[in-house]
Order: C-alpha cells, then structure tokens, then sequence
C-alpha cells in the first residue's frame, strides 16, 4: 500500500469516482483499492484472460448501472479499467504492465479534467504532482534494485519544481476556441421538462449551481412563458414574433439597474438568458443576437459552451406599461370552458373582493395556505387536470400551482401567462453574488392588468425566496464558482487579457515595494539571516541526522571530532600517522582514557578500510563513547 | 561531452502531451493542460537531473585485464560520485554490453563493485569506449558521456582441445613431440648408451655403465623432432557465429601444434606479416593477434601461401569454402606442400579437392578426414 504506483492507482480511482459526482462512488472505489491490496493480493491467482474478462464484465456493468440509474453511460470504459486496474493489484507485474496501470490512472485523471472539474480536483492534482513523479520513479529504481526502490525519495525543490512547470504550462500553452454550438437540452435535461416533470433528472442536478447573479433588487429570472392553454396543459407560443432591444437613451441610465450573470453550465439554458424585469439592454460573451420575444424572455441566436460564460443586462425600473392589443389580450384569455363546481371554488375563493388584483392576490393566498407542496404527487386526471388539483390531490409542485392560477386569472378575463424560470435563493456571503442551484426552477404565474401592466402572482406554497447562507457550503460553492472562473474557465481571451495586465501588474507591485520598503528591507534581511545560518557550518553539523547521511560517514565524521578534540587537548596526530599508529602514541603517552579512543578508532577503521557498515547501536555507542571522552578530558582539564 | 537523448518511454511521453494537447482544444475545461504540465516537468527535470548525474561521475576502471570468452572480470571497479547530490540510475556500458548498474551513488562518494558483466563475446574492448548513462530519475531522458578512460580488457576465444595438425619439414628440435630414428645426447626419451666421444657432455656420463665397462660411457636420447605448421585464417567478411567459429578452430589448432612441439606460423587474412612462434614459447601474442580479429570487407589477401612458410604444413581455416578458397587449395597443393583444409561442418566439399578435409563446428574439430580428396 505504500508503493507510490498503487497510491497513484488509487488517485485514478478516485478520478473516475468524482466523474460520478457521488460520495457512494469514492468510498467504494477506496474500499476495492483496500481489499484487493490488503486482502487478494497474493491469494488469488490472476490470469491473462481472467484480466480481459474482468475488464469485459466491467464495461458491461457500468453500462447497464448507467441505464438503470438513467446516468450517462459515456463511462463504460473508465470503469471497465478500474476493475482491470483492481484485478491488476492481486498480482505482481512485469514492467510494461507496471508502466500501462500508471498510463490507465492518468487517463482516469484525464477524464476528470474534463468531465468533473470541480473544486476536489485540486486535491487529486495536487496528490497526482506528489504521486506520479514518484511512481515513475520507483518504477526505474525497481529495475535497478529492489532494495533501494522505497528509499530513495525525490527532494522537495523537485516537487516544487514539478508544482511550478505545470502551472506555468497552465498559463502559457496557447488556447484555440474549438467550442461547438450548444443545442437546447443536449446533454442536460432542460429547464422546462425539470418543472414541469420534475421526475426527468431536475432532482438529480438539485444542488448544483448554474449561475451567479449580482445587482439590486433581483426579482425571479424568467425563461420560458406557456401562453397557450388548452384546457390539460400550457404550452410555449411557437414562432413567436422577436423584437430587437432598445439602446437605451442617455437620460434613461439614470433609472437602469445592473444584473452582472455568471453561468456555470451553459448548456442547461437552452437559447434563453434569465433575466428578471423589463430588460432594456444586453450583451454577453457566449451568443449572439439577443432579442426579446413578447413575453420578454430573452431568446439568442446561437450559443455555444465557451469558458467564463458572462453577460450583463439592465432593467428599467421606470418602464412603462405595455397596452396589450386586444388580439393579445384574447389570445392571453382564452381557456375552455370550465364547470360550475370549479367557478364556484373560486367565487369563493375571490370572497368579497371587487378589485380584479386583490381578487387575484385572494385567490393566490387561498392556494399558497390551503394546499400542500410535494414532488413526486400521482399525474392528474387528463381531461380535467385543475379540477382534479383543487379538489381532489390539493398537493403538488409549482408548475400546478401555477397553472391553476393562471386558469383562475383567465376565467375573471384577466391575460395570463405562466412563466417558468429560476428564483435566486441564497446570497453567497464570499462571493457578494446570489447563487441560482437547478433545484432553485420554479414556475410562477403573471397576469396582466391595466394601468399596472404585467403583475407576478406565486401561488405555490412554501417559505419566500432569499436568505443568507453563511456556512461551510456556501464558502465552498465561492470557492467552487472562484476555481471555476479563474482556473477552469481560463480560456484564450482569459490568457490574452492576464498577459495583457500582466506589465501592468508587475508595475504596481513594484510601486507597492517601494512604498512599503522599510518592511521590506525588514522581511528581506530577517530571510537572508535565516538563510546564511541554516548554511553556516555549525548549524549544518547539528542538522545531519542518521537519515540523511550514510553511516560510514557518520562514523568517519565522528572519528575527525575525536581527533579535534584530542588535539585541543594536546594530543596531534601527525599527519603520516595512520590511526592504529596515532591509537599507538597514545599508549606510548599514558593517555588515560585509551578505551574510548580506541572504540572510536576500530569503529572507523572497520568501516573505512574493512567495507563493513556500521550498525545504528554501533553509531550510537561510537557517540555515547565520544561523550564520555569529552566530558573526561574536560574534567581533567578542570 | 554529455549528450542527452529521449528514451522510448520519454518518446511515449511527449506523444501523450500531444494527444492530450489535441483532447484540451476540444475541452471546455483547460485542466488537461495540468496534466500536460505534469508530463512536461517530468521530462524537464529529468533532463536536467541527469545530465547533472552524470558529469559528476567519474569511473576508475583495472588498466589492463585478460580473460577468456564466457568469464567475468575479477576486480571491482570504482565509481565515483564528485557532485554534492545523490547520482541515480547509472550505467556504465561498453561495447561489450552493460558493464554494471548502479541504483545510487550519494553525493561525494564512491561505490567499488566487481561488475557483473560476463565478455561472451571475444575481442579487445578499449576503456576508452565505456560511456557512463543515467535515466534518472524517471526513464524518460537518457545523458551518455564517453569516459577516455585508459587501459583494455582483452577477451580471449575459448579455445578447445584439439589433436595437432600433421606437421611437415621435421627439425631435431629440443622438447619435439615427434621421434627420429637418430640417437642424441640430450632429450627426454632415454635410449642406450655409447663410449663417451670428444664434445660429449660430462653430466651425460652414465655411470653405472661406465663402472660395468670400466670406460666412460654417455647417455643417449631418442632424436626429438618437430614439424613446422603454417596456419591460415580466412577472416569472415562478417561476424557472427561462422567467424567465432573459425577463430577458435584455428586457434584451438594453433596451441595444438605449438603443445606438440612444433612451429608454428599463423596468418589470418586482415594481417599482412604472419606471426611466427617457437614452440613452448609465450603465446600471448597469438591469444591478442585471434582476441583483434575484426571482419574485414577488403579483399582476402593473394596467395597466403607466399606470406607462409614453404616448407610448413598449411592447414587453411575457412569460414566456407568458396571458388577462390579452391583455387587457393590447388595452387598450394601444386607446389607440393601438405595442405589441410578446415571448414564448418555442413559445407559441401567437392570431391577432387586437392588436399586432405576437416570438419570444424562451436566447440570441436572433427579430426577424421574427409575421405575423398588427398594433397597428391
């Protein structure tokens, strides 16, 4: 387990854990690595074609989990490599088998560079800068000798250096835009059959963010609104006439407010931007051509998935009312004819009201208290699906809520429309932005009134929109959405632009030097000091330990500090003196502590001329026996 | 000069950044390029550290060392490491394959080590050719340096007991294998005794004799003769197994002829001067003119019997035996000279060639001649 090519495997193990995006999936992968290390290895005989079937059976399982678990089943081949990977762990390997697992793990890691590059990748990067240029390494040392494989280690400026290329590799390898064209709902379940049908995946992607917003007073952001009711379901207008925005005029800035958007995840937008209020002006850097349909839901041309998807709008807050032409006003108001039970609901739902708004607001705050939240109710009666929400399941998700009311508003002749977008939840303290999660889709309804214009009615029961998060997640989704526009998403424009400010940057740092340069001369002169004294020579000897050199040195090194010590006392060797015949003088001299020199010596000698490396006891008796000599000639001095 | 190549696996690396490279422009998310970067460093540091590894290293190797095919060498050699850092991943090579590796030399120190290496191959093999290479630390770069160190190992070819080639031109030689008919005063084989004459050696005196007959009696010896064999290598025009063979072939016949006695010259076919040897004399001029032996396109030398001796015996060693090899044979035999042909074993010999045929392989000669075919 501690041969770094298996803990590299477990890296890529990992890797294709996080492509499943699933905690489940990490820790069973770590418990395979576990058990075919600690438990299998050695007591179950692998062959070659045991490999390829495990590797077939592989492939074939995680393609029918997929369809099982109506995942993606792009995956088929990673995770048919991790069995053959986990297979391979059960045995000893030849060197090209050794070489393709580590070839096979970084293919895992490459994979997850791609589909999973989140937040936990630097983790794995960061271990796979530790792991890898060691397993290469181990991977040669092996060849040579087997002994010396796990004890030689790569030196911490190498890791530093490792480290250091990659990221700069990062920033200067040219970057080419290759991003193709994005089609509605390609690859991620779209928005409108998330809310309408929350069962088609809107669960899975719940807590994932798609976008960030910033600006005041963010209202719901609006996607799709299903004008045409036929009587079972609400449906988009299609071909519905688009219109180009307006540049607003210079005194009509004053009365704009800003929306700056981040998307994460372009491709679940389809050819819509949410946009909250009366959109005046648009641009972005992810699509072309803008416009605005009758609805207001900002439609583009084309789309496609780039890095540091961002675009910026402004709403008026003073717009004006818009006059429905009574062709729109009867298209906005047809609905089929409905039954005296549910005209009775709602008379006495609306009360005593005379005023069509508060009427409305009535007949919203009925639904909201009266009735139940819940996904995953039972589908409603096909031909009558209102009357079987009001008076039989009265509980529901929004898209239900919404479309009765909008039945309700049209059966007082009011123009309505449901509208199905995303309401931004909580406010990210880290990032000052609002973070809009899939599960944040919702459907409201809107109905038309003279003199106000379009008005909101959210007739769906539960606590309202906001709130501040001010947890771990919510440090960790800054963090992800940070990792994501800076590291993920730093494209070729990105590139340009940092190399661009990066003269400008360096300029600016020396100004701040300068400014600051008492500091500096301080923190530059306490490093040099540091420097110079874990350099200087007795600083060094006081750091050698038994690890880092080898014991014959020790020993030799230990012989030369007698030698010092001896001489301090009066007693040279001569420089043609061998060492028995310097042990020798000493006789011939009385020196009373003979034993202790003597132990030194013979320690030296036998591993200077004899080759033999001392043992660690022997390393510590030569020092205790040193010790001893000092302290002796010290008190004799004394 | 150090030089600095890309191993296989390095090859392999640099076609993964590209691959990868090619899979990041069609990725949204430029992390890939992290990877690249991790492959690139790798390689980056590997180029530097060993090209590092290896200028430091210095190699103290035996001066001169005589061995045999299929031996190893006897003393350690000594590697030293003169740089500060730990040197990892060394080879030494020479021609004549890995000489040793070595998993790590720390900084300053030296590791002294026999090399395992055994010389299968026959030849001299210069130090100077030895290169000192490093992988490390992760395989990916190779850096060689030649090292100019002085001295040689000479590996002798194996040579084998063989029977002597017949000899021809006896001379009273003293230690010849060969007996005379003549009765001498000097030799191993004892033979009677005469009444001592004027000139004879006093230690010869046999006095037991001498007491029976009461007059100086002296001892004689059987006459010891020896041949003289001329020996003519036809160097192989490449190496590999048929060359092998016919340098030990001929050099097996060689100290055969020179065991029984006799004289001998050798002349292989990228010599110009033959190589004349008295018998029991040092033969390690023979052993460094076979262990030299290199394959040679020029053309086989005319007439080597004009180089040889006339009165020799010559035995003509061929790695086959081609048109200019009987020609060769007939002009030999046209002068009278005894002539024996050795070739491999499974080479057609024509009938009518003019002298008597050997068969030699890896490890023997076949001494039986060829039926057909006897110098006239």
């Amino acid at each position: 387990m501690k041969n770094p090519r298996h803990q590299f495997v477990l890296l890529g193990f990992l890797a294709q854990g996080l492509v499943w995006d699933s905690w489940i999936a990490l820790l069973a992968y770590t418990l395979l690595w576990i058990v075919c290390l600690k438990f299998l290895r050695g007591r179950v005989t692998v062959t070659l074609r045991t490999e390829a079937l495990v590797l077939l059976f592989g492939c074939i399982f995680s393609y029918l989990v997929g369809k099982l678990f109506s995942r993606t089943t792009h995956f088929f081949l990673g995770e048919g490599l991790i069995f053959l990977q986990a297979v391979r762990l059960v045995r000893p390997l030849n060197r090209k088998e050794k070489l393709t697992s580590l070839l096979i793990a970084c293919f895992h890691f490459g994979v997850v560079c791609t589909l999973a590059p989140n937040i936990r990748f630097v983790l794995l990067f960061l271990g796979a800068a530790a792991l890898f240029p060691k397993a290469l390494q181990t991977l040669q040392l092996e060849e040579f000798d087997d002994e010396s494989a796990f004890h030689s280690a790569l030196r911490w400026p190498e890791y530093v250096a490792v480290l250091g290329i990659s990221v700069a590799l990062f920033f200067t390898l040219p970057r080419f835009f290759t991003g193709a064209p994005i089609f509605a709902g390609a690859g991620e379940p779209s928005l409108l059959h998330t809310v309408l049908d929350p069962s088609q995946g809107g669960s899975q992607n719940s807590d994932r963010v798609l976008l960030q917003i910033e600006g005041e007073k963010i209202g719901y952001l609006r996607c799709y609104s299903l004008t045409e009711f036929d009587g079972v379901r609400w449906n988009i207008e299609k071909n519905a006439p688009l219109r180009k925005l307006r540049i607003p005029t210079a005194d009509e800035y004053p009365h704009l407010l800003k929306r700056s958007v981040r998307v994460k995840n372009g491709a679940a937008l389809g050819s819509v931007l949410p946009t909250d209020g009366n959109v005046r002006w648009l641009q972005g850097n992810f699509f072309t051509r803008p416009m605005e349909n009758t609805s207001t839901i900002i439609e583009v041309g084309v789309m496609w998935n780039t890095a540091n998807n961002t675009y910026d709008y402004f709403v008026d807050t003073n717009a004006f009312v818009e006059r429905l032409s009574p062709a729109a006003s009867q298209k906005l108001t047809s609905h089929p004819a409905q039954s005296e039970r549910l005209k009775a609901w709602l008379r006495k739902a609306e009360g005593e009201e005379s005023d069509p708004i508060k009427k409305a607001r009535a007949v919203e705050r009925l639904l909201r208290n009266s009735y139940s939240y819940k996904l995953g109710t039972p589908e409603l009666n096909r031909l009558n699906p209102v009357e079987d929400f009001i008076f039989n399941r009265t509980e529901g998700h929004c898209e239900r809520f919404a479309a009765a009311m909008g039945l309700f508003l049209r059966m007082e002749g009011v123009p309505s429309r449901v509208v199905i977008g995303y309401v931004a939840t909580t406010h990210n303290p880290f990032t000052g932005w609002r973070q809009v999660r899939f599960k944040d889709a919702h459907a409201w309804t809107e109905g038309y009134f003279d003199e106000l214009g379009w008005v909101q009615f959210d007739a769906t029961p539960g606590p309202p929109a906001g709130g501040t998060g001010t947890g771990w997640r919510e440090m960790l989704e800054a963090l992800d959405f940070a990792w994501y526009s800076h590291v993920v998403n730093f494209d070729g424009f990105a590139q340009k632009q940092f190399f661009a400010s990066l003269p400008g940057t360096l300029t600016s740092f020396v100004d701040s030097l300068k400014a600051h340069q008492r500091k500096v001369m301080w923190v530059v002169g306490v490093l040099v000091a540091g420097l110079i004294a874990l350099r200087a020579p007795g600083f060094k000897k006081q750091r050698v330990g038994l690890g880092r050199k080898t014991p014959g040195v020790i020993v030799a090194h230990h012989y030369g500090k007698m030698l010092q010590l001896l001489a301090h006392h009066g007693y040279y060797r001569e420089p043609s003196e061998t060492p028995r015949e310097f042990l020798q003088s000493l006789q011939n001299e009385n020196f009373p502590h003979l034993a202790q020199a003597r132990f030194v010596t013979d320690s030296f000698c036998r591993t200077a001329y004899g080759g033999k490396q001392p043992a660690s006891n022997e390393i510590h008796q030569v020092e205790d026996t040193l010790h001893q000599l000092k302290q002796a000639l010290r008190q004799k001095r004394n | 000069m150090v030089k600095v190549r890309l191993t296989a696996l390095g090859k392999l690396f640099f076609l993964l950044i590209l691959v990868f490279y090619l899979a990041a422009m069609t990725s949204q998310s430029g992390l890939l390029l992290l990877l690249i970067g991790l492959f690139a460093a790798a390689l980056t540091l590997n180029y530097f550290i060993c090209r590092r590894a290896v200028r430091y290293v210095e190699v103290q190797a035996p001066h001169e060392t005589f061995l045999e095919e299929g031996e190893k060498l006897n003393d350690p050699w000594k590697v030293w490491n003169k740089g500060r850092s730990k040197a990892q991943l060394i080879e030494l090579h020479s021609p004549a394959g890995l000489i040793m590796r070595l998993a790590e030399i720390p900084g300053q120190e030296f590791i002294a080590r026999v090399p395992p290496l055994v010389f299968n191959r026959r030849g001299i093999f210069q130090n100077s050719d030895v290169t000192i290479s490093s992988i490390a630390p992760f395989g990916l770069f190779r850096a060689r340096r030649e090292t100019g160190l002085p001295g040689r190992t000479v590996v002798f070819p194996k040579l084998y007991d063989v029977e002597s080639p017949p000899a021809a031109s006896l001379d009273r030689m003293a230690g010849g294998k060969l007996s005379g008919s003549q009765r001498v005063t000097s030799g191993m084989s004892f033979a009677g005794v005469r009444q001592w004459q004027g000139g004879d050696p006093f230690r010869n005196i046999h006095w037991k004799s001498t007491a029976t007959q009461r007059k100086l009696m002296v001892k004689l010896f059987d006459e010891e003769l020896s041949g003289r064999i001329a020996i003519y290598l036809r160097v192989a025009q490449e190496s590999g197994n048929a060359l092998e063979s016919s340098i030990r072939a001929a050099g097996s016949l060689a100290f055969a002829a020179l065991d029984d006695g006799h004289q001998v010259e050798f002349l292989d076919s990228t010599a110009i001067d033959p190589l004349s040897l008295a018998p029991f004399s040092a033969t390690e001029d023979l052993l460094l003119r076979l262990a030299g032996i290199v394959p040679s396109k020029e053309k086989v030398l005319p007439e080597p019997s004009e180089s040889l001796s006339r009165k020799a015996a010559l035995c003509l060693v061929l790695p086959g035996l081609e048109e200019n090899d009987l020609r060769m044979i007939e002009t030999a035999a046209e002068h009278n000279r005894k002539v024996l042909v050795f070739v491999p074993v499974g080479v057609h010999v024509p009938g009518d060639t003019p002298a008597r045929v050997f068969f030699y392989a890896h490890d023997r000669v076949e001494t039986a001649p060829m039926r057909a075919g006897f110098a006239k």
